[in-house]
Protein backbone atom coordinates (compact mmCIF):
# COMPACT_ATOMS: atom_id res chain seq x y z
CA UNK A 1 0.00 0.00 0.00
CA UNK A 2 2.86 2.35 -0.77
CA UNK A 3 1.61 5.82 -1.68
CA UNK A 4 -0.72 6.16 1.33
CA UNK A 5 0.39 8.18 4.33
CA UNK A 6 1.73 6.42 7.40
CA UNK A 7 -1.47 6.38 9.50
CA UNK A 8 -3.60 5.11 6.61
CA UNK A 9 -1.08 2.34 5.99
CA UNK A 10 -1.20 1.43 9.70
CA UNK A 11 -4.99 1.32 9.64
CA UNK A 12 -5.04 -0.92 6.56
CA UNK A 13 -2.52 -3.22 8.18
CA UNK A 14 -4.57 -3.45 11.40
CA UNK A 15 -7.84 -4.11 9.57
CA UNK A 16 -6.20 -6.88 7.56
CA UNK A 17 -5.71 -8.76 10.82
CA UNK A 18 -9.49 -9.02 11.33
CA UNK A 19 -11.08 -12.36 10.39
CA UNK A 20 -12.41 -12.42 6.84
CA UNK A 21 -10.82 -9.09 5.85
CA UNK A 22 -8.30 -9.13 3.02
CA UNK A 23 -6.03 -6.26 1.92
CA UNK A 24 -8.53 -4.96 -0.67
CA UNK A 25 -11.40 -4.79 1.81
CA UNK A 26 -9.11 -3.27 4.44
CA UNK A 27 -8.13 -0.57 1.97
CA UNK A 28 -11.76 0.16 1.10
CA UNK A 29 -12.78 0.38 4.78
CA UNK A 30 -9.83 2.62 5.60
CA UNK A 31 -10.68 5.06 2.82
CA UNK A 32 -14.31 5.09 3.94
CA UNK A 33 -13.18 6.03 7.47
CA UNK A 34 -10.94 8.77 6.13
CA UNK A 35 -13.89 10.23 4.23
CA UNK A 36 -16.32 9.94 7.19
CA UNK A 37 -14.47 11.48 10.11
CA UNK A 38 -17.34 11.91 12.65
CA UNK A 39 -18.22 8.24 12.20
CA UNK A 40 -14.55 7.28 12.44
CA UNK A 41 -14.30 9.07 15.81
CA UNK A 42 -17.42 7.34 17.16
CA UNK A 43 -16.09 3.97 15.99
CA UNK A 44 -12.72 4.62 17.60
CA UNK A 45 -14.46 5.47 20.87
CA UNK A 46 -16.60 2.32 20.75
CA UNK A 47 -13.54 0.16 20.11
CA UNK A 48 -11.70 1.86 22.95
CA UNK A 49 -14.63 1.24 25.34
CA UNK A 50 -14.86 -2.42 24.39
CA UNK A 51 -11.14 -2.92 24.81
CA UNK A 52 -11.10 -1.13 28.16
CA UNK A 53 -14.32 -2.34 29.76
CA UNK A 54 -15.26 -5.76 28.44
CA UNK A 55 -13.79 -8.72 30.29
CA UNK A 56 -14.70 -12.29 31.17
CA UNK A 57 -17.20 -13.05 33.94
CA UNK A 58 -15.35 -14.60 36.88
CA UNK A 59 -18.05 -17.26 37.20
CA UNK A 60 -19.23 -18.28 33.74
CA UNK A 61 -16.54 -16.86 31.41
CA UNK A 62 -19.16 -14.89 29.44
CA UNK A 63 -18.43 -11.27 28.54
CA UNK A 64 -19.17 -8.71 31.22
CA UNK A 65 -18.49 -5.05 31.79
CA UNK A 66 -18.54 -2.70 34.78
CA UNK A 67 -19.03 -5.64 37.19
CA UNK A 68 -16.78 -8.64 37.69
CA UNK A 69 -19.81 -10.92 37.42
CA UNK A 70 -22.06 -10.88 34.35
CA UNK A 71 -25.75 -9.94 34.36
CA UNK A 72 -26.93 -13.52 33.99
CA UNK A 73 -24.88 -14.80 36.92
CA UNK A 74 -26.11 -11.88 39.05
CA UNK A 75 -29.79 -12.34 38.16
CA UNK A 76 -31.58 -13.82 41.23
CA UNK A 77 -34.46 -15.03 39.04
CA UNK A 78 -32.37 -17.50 37.05
CA UNK A 79 -32.67 -21.22 37.69
CA UNK A 80 -29.45 -22.03 39.55
CA UNK A 81 -29.88 -25.80 39.36
CA UNK A 82 -28.89 -25.89 35.66
CA UNK A 83 -25.73 -24.90 33.82
CA UNK A 84 -25.73 -24.86 30.05
CA UNK A 85 -22.24 -25.35 28.58
CA UNK A 86 -21.62 -23.47 25.32
CA UNK A 87 -18.55 -22.94 23.17
CA UNK A 88 -18.66 -19.17 22.69
CA UNK A 89 -20.53 -16.15 24.03
CA UNK A 90 -22.40 -15.91 20.72
CA UNK A 91 -23.89 -19.38 21.34
CA UNK A 92 -25.13 -18.11 24.69
CA UNK A 93 -26.71 -15.13 22.92
CA UNK A 94 -28.47 -17.46 20.46
CA UNK A 95 -29.90 -19.62 23.25
CA UNK A 96 -30.92 -16.57 25.27
CA UNK A 97 -32.77 -15.10 22.34
CA UNK A 98 -34.75 -18.32 21.89
CA UNK A 99 -36.25 -17.64 25.35
CA UNK A 100 -36.41 -21.39 26.03
CA UNK A 101 -33.85 -21.49 28.83
CA UNK A 102 -33.69 -19.70 32.17
CA UNK A 103 -30.74 -21.38 33.82
CA UNK A 104 -27.09 -20.37 34.05
CA UNK A 105 -24.31 -20.80 31.48
CA UNK A 106 -20.70 -21.78 31.23
CA UNK A 107 -18.68 -20.51 28.26
CA UNK A 108 -15.80 -22.83 27.30
CA UNK A 109 -14.04 -20.32 25.06
CA UNK A 110 -13.84 -22.71 22.11
CA UNK A 111 -14.07 -26.39 21.33
CA UNK A 112 -11.54 -29.19 21.21
CA UNK A 113 -10.01 -29.20 17.75
CA UNK A 114 -7.04 -31.59 17.64
CA UNK A 115 -6.18 -30.66 14.06
CA UNK A 116 -5.91 -27.00 14.99
CA UNK A 117 -4.01 -27.78 18.18
CA UNK A 118 -6.90 -26.78 20.49
CA UNK A 119 -6.69 -29.15 23.43
CA UNK A 120 -8.83 -29.61 26.54
CA UNK A 121 -6.35 -27.48 28.51
CA UNK A 122 -7.18 -24.48 26.34
CA UNK A 123 -10.82 -24.43 27.46
CA UNK A 124 -12.22 -23.23 30.79
CA UNK A 125 -12.86 -26.78 31.98
CA UNK A 126 -11.06 -26.72 35.34
CA UNK A 127 -13.23 -23.78 36.13
CA UNK A 128 -16.36 -25.73 35.20
CA UNK A 129 -15.40 -28.62 37.50
CA UNK A 130 -14.75 -26.21 40.36
CA UNK A 131 -18.10 -24.54 39.74
CA UNK A 132 -19.91 -27.87 39.90
CA UNK A 133 -18.17 -28.66 43.19
CA UNK A 134 -19.02 -25.25 44.64
CA UNK A 135 -22.54 -24.70 43.32
CA UNK A 136 -23.72 -28.31 43.12
CA UNK A 137 -26.14 -27.88 40.19
CA UNK A 138 -28.53 -30.71 39.34
CA UNK A 139 -28.01 -30.66 35.60
CA UNK A 140 -25.27 -29.82 33.11
CA UNK A 141 -26.65 -29.26 29.62
CA UNK A 142 -24.06 -29.75 26.90
CA UNK A 143 -24.82 -27.27 24.14
CA UNK A 144 -21.61 -27.56 22.17
CA UNK A 145 -22.20 -27.39 18.42
CA UNK A 146 -23.68 -30.48 16.75
CA UNK A 147 -20.45 -31.09 14.82
CA UNK A 148 -17.71 -33.70 15.13
CA UNK A 149 -15.57 -31.22 17.07
CA UNK A 150 -18.49 -30.13 19.26
CA UNK A 151 -19.34 -33.77 20.01
CA UNK A 152 -15.66 -34.54 20.67
CA UNK A 153 -15.70 -31.72 23.23
CA UNK A 154 -18.91 -33.07 24.74
CA UNK A 155 -17.36 -36.55 25.00
CA UNK A 156 -14.41 -35.10 26.84
CA UNK A 157 -16.65 -33.24 29.29
CA UNK A 158 -18.73 -36.36 29.92
CA UNK A 159 -15.56 -38.24 30.92
CA UNK A 160 -14.27 -35.30 32.94
CA UNK A 161 -17.47 -35.12 35.00
CA UNK A 162 -17.88 -38.88 35.22
CA UNK A 163 -17.64 -39.07 39.00
CA UNK A 164 -19.50 -35.91 39.89
CA UNK A 165 -23.06 -36.17 41.21
CA UNK A 166 -24.73 -34.21 38.43
CA UNK A 167 -26.96 -35.21 35.56
CA UNK A 168 -25.50 -34.53 32.12
CA UNK A 169 -27.77 -33.91 29.17
CA UNK A 170 -27.15 -33.03 25.54
CA UNK A 171 -29.26 -30.84 23.28
CA UNK A 172 -31.47 -32.97 21.03
CA UNK A 173 -30.20 -33.51 17.50
CA UNK A 174 -33.06 -31.49 16.05
CA UNK A 175 -30.33 -28.97 15.40
CA UNK A 176 -28.75 -29.25 11.98
CA UNK A 177 -25.83 -31.66 12.43
CA UNK A 178 -22.54 -30.38 11.13
CA UNK A 179 -23.27 -26.70 11.70
CA UNK A 180 -22.90 -24.25 14.53
CA UNK A 181 -25.64 -23.20 16.92
CA UNK A 182 -25.76 -19.79 15.31
CA UNK A 183 -27.59 -21.02 12.24
CA UNK A 184 -30.28 -22.76 14.29
CA UNK A 185 -33.67 -21.11 14.20
CA UNK A 186 -35.40 -20.19 17.46
CA UNK A 187 -37.91 -23.03 16.97
CA UNK A 188 -35.14 -25.57 16.47
CA UNK A 189 -33.42 -24.42 19.64
CA UNK A 190 -36.61 -24.50 21.70
CA UNK A 191 -37.16 -28.10 20.58
CA UNK A 192 -33.52 -29.06 21.09
CA UNK A 193 -33.57 -27.74 24.65
CA UNK A 194 -36.96 -29.25 25.46
CA UNK A 195 -36.02 -32.67 24.03
CA UNK A 196 -32.54 -32.82 25.53
CA UNK A 197 -31.46 -36.30 26.50
CA UNK A 198 -29.36 -37.67 29.36
CA UNK A 199 -25.90 -38.66 28.16
CA UNK A 200 -24.70 -42.17 28.97
CA UNK A 201 -21.49 -42.12 30.89
CA UNK A 202 -18.82 -44.73 30.25
CA UNK A 203 -17.85 -46.92 33.16
CA UNK A 204 -20.37 -45.52 35.59
CA UNK B 1 -14.17 -30.75 -17.20
CA UNK B 2 -17.45 -32.43 -16.24
CA UNK B 3 -18.71 -33.42 -12.82
CA UNK B 4 -17.48 -36.54 -11.09
CA UNK B 5 -19.06 -38.40 -8.25
CA UNK B 6 -17.06 -40.26 -5.61
CA UNK B 7 -17.12 -41.31 -1.99
CA UNK B 8 -14.96 -39.26 0.33
CA UNK B 9 -13.93 -38.88 3.92
CA UNK B 10 -14.16 -35.23 5.00
CA UNK B 11 -10.85 -34.20 6.57
CA UNK B 12 -11.26 -30.51 7.12
CA UNK B 13 -13.84 -27.78 6.65
CA UNK B 14 -12.90 -24.13 6.82
CA UNK B 15 -15.36 -21.25 6.73
CA UNK B 16 -15.01 -19.18 3.61
CA UNK B 17 -16.91 -15.91 3.22
CA UNK B 18 -20.26 -15.51 4.98
CA UNK B 19 -21.88 -18.57 3.48
CA UNK B 20 -19.35 -20.97 1.99
CA UNK B 21 -16.93 -23.65 3.10
CA UNK B 22 -13.63 -24.86 1.75
CA UNK B 23 -13.52 -28.62 2.20
CA UNK B 24 -10.53 -30.90 2.17
CA UNK B 25 -11.35 -34.53 1.66
CA UNK B 26 -9.83 -37.89 0.85
CA UNK B 27 -11.66 -39.60 -1.97
CA UNK B 28 -11.78 -43.23 -2.97
CA UNK B 29 -11.12 -42.44 -6.62
CA UNK B 30 -8.61 -39.60 -6.75
CA UNK B 31 -6.96 -39.17 -3.38
CA UNK B 32 -6.97 -35.83 -1.64
CA UNK B 33 -8.98 -32.89 -2.95
CA UNK B 34 -9.82 -29.35 -1.95
CA UNK B 35 -13.22 -28.04 -2.95
CA UNK B 36 -15.23 -24.89 -2.54
CA UNK B 37 -18.77 -25.57 -1.32
CA UNK B 38 -20.59 -22.38 -2.20
CA UNK B 39 -23.46 -21.58 0.11
CA UNK B 40 -22.78 -24.67 2.21
CA UNK B 41 -23.40 -22.77 5.41
CA UNK B 42 -26.88 -21.92 4.20
CA UNK B 43 -27.39 -25.67 3.83
CA UNK B 44 -29.62 -25.45 0.79
CA UNK B 45 -27.88 -27.97 -1.44
CA UNK B 46 -26.08 -30.12 1.07
CA UNK B 47 -27.77 -32.65 3.23
CA UNK B 48 -27.12 -31.67 6.82
CA UNK B 49 -23.85 -32.91 8.23
CA UNK B 50 -22.48 -34.27 4.96
CA UNK B 51 -19.56 -31.86 5.11
CA UNK B 52 -18.72 -32.31 8.76
CA UNK B 53 -15.30 -33.55 9.81
CA UNK B 54 -14.81 -37.33 9.51
CA UNK B 55 -18.14 -37.93 7.83
CA UNK B 56 -18.19 -40.27 4.89
CA UNK B 57 -20.16 -38.67 2.08
CA UNK B 58 -20.93 -39.13 -1.55
CA UNK B 59 -19.74 -35.94 -3.21
CA UNK B 60 -20.20 -34.54 -6.69
CA UNK B 61 -17.31 -32.34 -7.74
CA UNK B 62 -16.48 -30.24 -10.73
CA UNK B 63 -12.77 -30.82 -11.00
CA UNK B 64 -10.62 -27.81 -11.72
CA UNK B 65 -7.07 -29.13 -11.97
CA UNK B 66 -5.66 -25.80 -13.05
CA UNK B 67 -6.74 -23.93 -9.92
CA UNK B 68 -6.40 -26.90 -7.56
CA UNK B 69 -9.76 -25.89 -6.08
CA UNK B 70 -12.69 -28.05 -7.19
CA UNK B 71 -16.30 -26.96 -6.93
CA UNK B 72 -18.46 -29.10 -4.72
CA UNK B 73 -21.95 -29.38 -6.18
CA UNK B 74 -23.59 -31.89 -3.95
CA UNK B 75 -22.86 -33.94 -0.85
CA UNK B 76 -24.90 -36.76 0.57
CA UNK B 77 -24.11 -38.15 3.99
CA UNK B 78 -23.36 -41.87 3.99
CA UNK B 79 -22.00 -42.33 7.49
CA UNK B 80 -21.55 -39.95 10.38
CA UNK B 81 -18.56 -40.21 12.73
CA UNK B 82 -20.68 -40.20 15.93
CA UNK B 83 -18.20 -38.62 18.32
CA UNK B 84 -20.68 -38.36 21.17
CA UNK B 85 -21.05 -41.58 23.08
CA UNK B 86 -17.55 -42.70 22.15
CA UNK B 87 -14.65 -42.65 24.58
CA UNK B 88 -12.75 -39.40 24.10
CA UNK B 89 -9.57 -41.15 22.93
CA UNK B 90 -11.55 -42.83 20.15
CA UNK B 91 -12.78 -39.41 19.04
CA UNK B 92 -9.15 -38.29 18.99
CA UNK B 93 -8.19 -41.36 16.95
CA UNK B 94 -10.59 -40.20 14.25
CA UNK B 95 -8.90 -36.79 14.20
CA UNK B 96 -5.51 -38.51 13.93
CA UNK B 97 -6.68 -40.38 10.82
CA UNK B 98 -7.75 -37.07 9.26
CA UNK B 99 -4.49 -35.35 10.08
CA UNK B 100 -2.34 -38.20 8.79
CA UNK B 101 -4.26 -38.31 5.51
CA UNK B 102 -3.93 -34.53 5.18
CA UNK B 103 -0.21 -34.71 5.87
CA UNK B 104 0.82 -37.76 3.86
CA UNK B 105 -1.44 -38.10 0.83
CA UNK B 106 -1.55 -36.10 -2.39
CA UNK B 107 -4.13 -34.72 -4.77
CA UNK B 108 -4.94 -36.83 -7.82
CA UNK B 109 -3.13 -39.89 -6.49
CA UNK B 110 -5.76 -42.57 -5.78
CA UNK B 111 -4.98 -44.80 -2.81
CA UNK B 112 -7.95 -47.19 -2.75
CA UNK B 113 -6.42 -49.54 -0.16
CA UNK B 114 -5.57 -46.70 2.15
CA UNK B 115 -9.06 -45.29 1.66
CA UNK B 116 -10.49 -48.61 2.78
CA UNK B 117 -8.17 -48.72 5.80
CA UNK B 118 -9.14 -45.16 6.74
CA UNK B 119 -12.85 -45.94 6.51
CA UNK B 120 -12.42 -49.04 8.65
CA UNK B 121 -10.45 -47.11 11.29
CA UNK B 122 -12.89 -44.21 11.43
CA UNK B 123 -15.70 -46.75 11.80
CA UNK B 124 -13.95 -48.41 14.74
CA UNK B 125 -11.29 -46.03 16.07
CA UNK B 126 -9.76 -48.29 18.70
CA UNK B 127 -6.08 -48.09 19.63
CA UNK B 128 -5.00 -51.31 17.85
CA UNK B 129 -6.81 -50.25 14.69
CA UNK B 130 -5.30 -46.78 14.71
CA UNK B 131 -1.78 -48.16 15.13
CA UNK B 132 -2.35 -50.57 12.26
CA UNK B 133 -3.81 -47.74 10.16
CA UNK B 134 -0.67 -45.65 10.67
CA UNK B 135 1.46 -48.54 9.42
CA UNK B 136 -0.93 -49.19 6.55
CA UNK B 137 -0.58 -45.53 5.59
CA UNK B 138 3.22 -45.56 5.87
CA UNK B 139 3.53 -48.74 3.80
CA UNK B 140 0.79 -47.99 1.23
CA UNK B 141 2.49 -44.67 0.47
CA UNK B 142 5.81 -46.42 -0.18
CA UNK B 143 7.62 -45.51 3.04
CA UNK B 144 7.74 -48.93 4.67
CA UNK B 145 10.96 -48.95 6.71
CA UNK B 146 13.61 -51.62 6.42
CA UNK B 147 13.10 -54.00 9.34
CA UNK B 148 15.18 -57.08 8.50
CA UNK B 149 18.55 -55.57 7.58
CA UNK B 150 20.49 -52.43 8.34
CA UNK B 151 18.86 -49.53 6.50
CA UNK B 152 22.25 -47.95 5.81
CA UNK B 153 24.75 -50.73 4.96
CA UNK B 154 22.27 -53.52 4.21
CA UNK B 155 23.77 -56.26 6.37
CA UNK B 156 21.13 -58.77 7.49
CA UNK B 157 20.00 -58.37 11.11
CA UNK B 158 18.69 -61.88 11.67
CA UNK B 159 20.92 -62.64 14.67
CA UNK B 160 18.11 -61.43 16.99
CA UNK B 161 19.88 -58.81 19.09
CA UNK B 162 18.36 -57.84 22.47
CA UNK B 163 17.70 -54.37 21.19
CA UNK B 164 18.20 -52.46 18.00
CA UNK B 165 18.32 -48.85 16.84
CA UNK B 166 15.51 -47.55 14.67
CA UNK B 167 16.04 -44.33 12.77
CA UNK B 168 13.12 -42.77 10.87
CA UNK B 169 15.39 -40.52 8.82
CA UNK B 170 17.56 -43.48 7.73
CA UNK B 171 14.38 -45.45 6.95
CA UNK B 172 14.65 -48.41 9.26
CA UNK B 173 16.78 -50.29 11.75
CA UNK B 174 20.53 -49.83 11.95
CA UNK B 175 23.38 -52.16 12.75
CA UNK B 176 25.71 -51.11 15.56
CA UNK B 177 28.30 -49.81 13.09
CA UNK B 178 25.98 -47.50 11.18
CA UNK B 179 25.57 -44.77 10.46
CA UNK B 180 28.76 -42.80 10.34
CA UNK B 181 27.04 -39.69 11.72
CA UNK B 182 24.83 -39.26 14.76
CA UNK B 183 21.15 -39.40 13.80
CA UNK B 184 18.20 -39.16 16.18
CA UNK B 185 16.47 -42.46 16.70
CA UNK B 186 15.01 -44.97 19.10
CA UNK B 187 16.47 -47.99 20.76
CA UNK B 188 13.78 -50.65 20.64
CA UNK B 189 13.52 -54.08 22.18
CA UNK B 190 13.54 -57.32 20.23
CA UNK B 191 9.82 -57.71 21.05
CA UNK B 192 9.03 -54.28 19.63
CA UNK B 193 10.96 -55.05 16.46
CA UNK B 194 8.98 -58.26 15.99
CA UNK B 195 5.77 -56.26 16.51
CA UNK B 196 6.87 -53.72 13.90
CA UNK B 197 7.45 -56.48 11.40
CA UNK B 198 3.89 -57.70 11.97
CA UNK B 199 2.43 -54.21 11.70
CA UNK B 200 4.33 -53.56 8.50
CA UNK B 201 2.78 -56.64 6.95
CA UNK B 202 -0.71 -55.03 7.24
CA UNK B 203 -3.22 -54.39 5.91
CA UNK B 204 -5.86 -53.61 8.49
CA UNK B 205 -8.52 -54.58 5.96
CA UNK B 206 -8.04 -58.08 7.29
CA UNK B 207 -9.71 -58.93 10.56
CA UNK B 208 -6.34 -59.26 12.25
CA UNK B 209 -5.97 -56.77 15.09
CA UNK B 210 -2.71 -56.68 16.94
CA UNK B 211 -2.87 -55.69 20.57
CA UNK B 212 0.25 -54.58 22.38
CA UNK B 213 0.73 -53.82 26.02
CA UNK B 214 3.22 -52.48 28.51
CA UNK B 215 6.61 -51.27 27.37
CA UNK B 216 6.25 -52.64 23.85
CA UNK B 217 3.10 -50.58 23.36
CA UNK B 218 4.90 -47.42 24.47
CA UNK B 219 7.93 -48.16 22.27
CA UNK B 220 5.73 -48.85 19.24
CA UNK B 221 3.64 -45.72 19.61
CA UNK B 222 6.54 -43.36 20.17
CA UNK B 223 8.45 -44.76 17.24
CA UNK B 224 5.39 -44.79 14.98
CA UNK B 225 4.53 -41.19 15.88
CA UNK B 226 8.10 -40.15 15.16
CA UNK B 227 8.09 -41.99 11.84
CA UNK B 228 4.78 -40.47 10.72
CA UNK B 229 5.84 -36.95 11.75
CA UNK B 230 9.15 -37.38 9.97
CA UNK B 231 7.32 -38.38 6.79
CA UNK B 232 4.87 -35.50 7.14
CA UNK B 233 7.86 -33.23 7.86
CA UNK B 234 5.94 -31.43 10.58
CA UNK B 235 4.47 -31.99 14.03
CA UNK B 236 0.97 -33.51 13.99
CA UNK B 237 -1.11 -31.94 16.76
CA UNK B 238 -3.81 -34.57 16.81
CA UNK B 239 -1.29 -37.39 17.13
CA UNK B 240 0.48 -35.63 20.00
CA UNK B 241 -2.80 -34.99 21.81
CA UNK B 242 -3.67 -38.65 21.30
CA UNK B 243 -0.40 -39.82 22.87
CA UNK B 244 -0.86 -37.49 25.83
CA UNK B 245 -4.43 -38.56 26.43
CA UNK B 246 -3.58 -42.26 26.22
CA UNK B 247 -0.71 -41.78 28.66
CA UNK B 248 1.93 -42.70 26.07
CA UNK B 249 3.39 -39.20 25.76
CA UNK B 250 6.11 -38.09 28.11
CA UNK B 251 5.45 -36.44 31.46
CA UNK B 252 6.39 -33.12 29.88
CA UNK B 253 3.34 -33.56 27.75
CA UNK B 254 5.11 -33.71 24.45
CA UNK B 255 6.07 -36.56 22.21
CA UNK B 256 8.57 -34.30 20.56
CA UNK B 257 11.12 -35.08 23.20
CA UNK B 258 10.87 -38.77 22.44
CA UNK B 259 10.27 -38.28 18.80
CA UNK B 260 12.01 -35.74 16.69
CA UNK B 261 14.68 -34.41 18.98
CA UNK B 262 18.11 -35.85 19.48
CA UNK B 263 17.96 -38.60 22.12
CA UNK B 264 19.81 -38.19 25.42
CA UNK B 265 23.56 -38.76 25.41
CA UNK B 266 23.42 -42.33 26.68
CA UNK B 267 20.92 -43.21 23.99
CA UNK B 268 22.77 -41.80 21.01
CA UNK B 269 23.83 -43.82 18.07
CA UNK B 270 27.51 -44.75 18.15
CA UNK B 271 29.61 -42.31 16.24
CA UNK B 272 32.07 -44.15 14.09
CA UNK B 273 34.43 -41.21 13.92
CA UNK B 274 35.19 -41.41 17.64
CA UNK B 275 35.35 -45.18 17.88
CA UNK B 276 38.77 -46.68 18.31
ZN1 LIG C 1 -21.41 -14.98 34.37
ZN1 LIG D 1 24.84 -50.93 8.97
Amino acid sequence: MAGYSRSIRDLIELLTQLPGIGPRTAERLSLYLVHHQPYARRLAQAIEQVARRVRRCAICNNFTETEEICEICRDPNRDRTRICVVEQPRDLVVIESSGAYRGLYHVLGGRISPLEGVEPDHLSLDHLVKRIHDQQPEEIILATSPTTEGDTTASYIVELLRDLPVQITRLARGLVPGSGLEIATADMLVNAIRDRRPVERPGR
Amino acid sequence: MGSVRTVALILKAREYSETSLVIRGFSRDFGQFTALAKGARRLKHYRAGALDLLCCSEVTLRRRPRTGLDLLHEARLIREFFALGRPFVECLAGHVVAQVLLGLTFANVPEPRLFQAAMATVGEPTEPRLLQFLWDAVCALGHCPTLDRCAVCGIPMDHRPQSVRFCPVAGGILCERCPPVVLPGHRISRGALRALQLLAKGPSGSRRKLRFQGQIRVELWRLTADLVETLAARPLNALRTYLRQTGIGTAQGSTRRTALQTPPESDRLPNRAVRP
